[in-house]
């Protein structure tokens, strides 16, 4: 009889055993964006550890990089970041140009920096919509691939493509920009402008989203520097720290622009909401940069001249970018061949993601999610 | 939190969430009077524009075996065989004037490997290897991606 047997089960909580339940998130889970498993131990809804449990991308960049030409490292560099291809492109021929020593052009210069700011809208924008989506608001999710859309317009047109662009060349650019495309830029930049304003109307004013953001996944600046954390981490806990302000590369000293920080507005500094309205500041900034260079793009050669086959002399470099998510580093060691040495990537994702261990002990599973959500990773970039 | 507190977010929920109600339904408004943003795609198409990097096509007229699309190639999915030809054989020129000192018997590209880098067609000194506009090719047997040129030769 089942009376029987509810009867004879142990009541009270000396007597009820209690355990720890471990959960795999992932890697098919949507919250994840792509394919992290995080292996949760929960003690009821609390979380008591989050590991991350990467490599369900890995494709052997590095090895790869090391048996096909200069040139054709870039198509592979693409792929790291799918989500800032442009960015990712500059550091790789960034750190090829000097090691050969190949002077980009001015108008190269120009067309790289534009191209990779509006690369940066792009990727805020994507990481607006997925962690609106994430927070349960789907409206915020269409909207900024809707804007999200133009920019993919306006690279198909320059580039051909339009998620792996391989625009970035050594010495300069793939195509030329034309007026055409100034003109979609500029009508682009017009029509976003006030997007932003009503973006944080709809999602990150909103009373819900605060609440669900605050005080969530905190990171302060001690955790940053063991972590090694860049980017909107680091400006999300407050640091005032941009490699295109503090080590300018390309032509970043000629622009003006401002670096937006955390300010502990909703609650804590460093939290989840902080990174978030860093994202969105910084997409002003870029509409800034953009809106400085659009008009006075220089004539001149879009690409350096050079050969076809790149033969840089035996030596090393390193370049370091600010991408999106932080800052990219490459690591190149050539010894006079055609092919590079050893190409090392220094990925800014990775160290996020080491991070979530720690900042997530002790919150609750839905917010597991909006921490991930938050950290804005790409698993491209972090398996490589 | 006192109860106060409790009943101002609450309060602050709502008016933010009808802030949010209003841009949503400006933006309905305005896509119902301005027209559709989505592309329903089998029925209607995007144009794309030009340059854009579809599905390859060589010319194999116009290709002097040259081999340079098929070293840059990141992926190595272009596979030439070509033999020298006879001296007694008549000279051959490409649609620009360059002979062709080799005769081509193989240009193959597996289009499932691509991945319309854009490299080779940019290296091509004939212009003869470039991306088509064309994207829908998918089909059930992987062989049949594997395209042969050759039988496009005039």
């Amino acid at each position: 009889m089942a009376s029987d047997f509810i009867s004879s089960v142990p009541v009270g909580k000396e007597t009820l055993r209690t355990d720890e339940l471990l959960l795999n998130m992932g890697p098919q889970h949507p919250s994840t964006h792509g394919v992290l498993r995080v292996i949760v131990i929960t003690d009821g809804e609390i979380v008591k550890e989050a590991r991350p449990e990467i490599g369900y991308l890995h494709r052997c960049f590095e090895k790869h990089a090391e048996n096909v030409d200069y040139v054709a490292v870039s198509p592979y560099v693409d792929r790291l970041d799918y989500l800032a291809s442009m960015n990712n492109a500059m550091g790789y021929a960034i750190a090829v140009e000097s090691l050969a020593g190949i002077e980009v052009p001015r108008r190269a210069e120009y067309i790289r920096v534009i191209v990779s700011e509006l690369q940066r809208i792009a990727s805020h924008l994507m990481s607006y919509g997925t962690y609106g989506l994430d927070m349960g608001a789907f409206t915020a999710f269409m909207y900024g691939f809707r804007d999200r859309e133009m920019i993919l317009d306006i690279f198909e047109k320059l580039s051909g493509a339009r998620l792996l662009y391989n625009y970035m060349w050594i010495g300069g650019a793939y195509r030329d920009i034309t007026p055409e495309i100034i003109k979609q830029i500029k009508d682009f930049l017009v029509y976003f402008k006030p997007q932003v304003e009503e973006y944080n109307n709809l999602v990150t004013y909103n009373k819900i989203f605060t609440e669900r953001t605050r005080d969530i996944g905190v990171i302060d600046l001690n955790t940053c520097y063991t972590y090694g954390l860049t980017g909107v981490m680091l400006r999300g806990a407050g640091l005032k720290w941009d490699l295109r302000k503090d080590h300018p590369y390309s032509i970043y000293k000629e622009v003006e622009f401002e670096v937006p920080v955390g300010t502990g507005q909703m609650g804590t500094l460093g939290d989840c909401w902080d990174r978030h309205i860093v994202r969105m500041k910084e997409m002003i900034q870029s509409i800034r940069i953009i809106e400085q260079l659009i008009d006075g793009i220089p004539e001149g050669p879009y690409r350096a001249k050079g050969g076809k086959v790149i033969k840089p002399p035996a030596g090393e470099a390193y370049s370091r970018t600010e991408c999106p998510r932080g800052e990219l580093g490459f690591y190149i060691i050539s010894d006079g061949t055609g092919k590079p040495f050893r190409v090392r990537c220094k990925s800014p994702c990775f160290m996020n993601i080491s991070t979530l261990d720690e900042i997530s002990r002790g919150v609750m599973v839905a917010d597991l999610v909006a921490t991930i959500g938050s950290l804005d990773i790409v698993l491209g970039e972090v398996d490589r | 939190m006192t109860f106060t507190e409790y009943l101002g977010t609450i309060r602050d929920a709502a008016l933010t969430t009808f802030k949010g109600m209003g841009i949503t339904f400006k933006i309905f408004w305005k896509v119902n009077t301005k027209g559709d943003v989505t592309i329903q795609y089998p029925e209607t198409r995007d144009h794309l524009p030009l340059g854009s990097r579809g599905l390859l096509f060589n010319d194999v007229d116009d290709c002097i075996s040259c081999k340079q699309c098929a070293v840059v190639c990141p992926v190595d999915c272009i596979y030439i065989e070509a033999d020298k030809k006879e001296a007694t054989a008549t000279p051959d020129f490409t649609k620009g004037g360059v002979k062709k000192s080799l005769e081509l018997k193989r240009f193959d590209i597996d289009i499932s490997l691509c991945c319309y880098c854009g490299l080779c067609s940019a290296v091509c000194p004939t212009d003869c290897l470039y991306h088509t506009k064309e994207y829908e090719y998918s089909v059930l047997d992987r062989d049949k991606h594997i395209m042969n040129y050759m039988d496009y030769k005039r």
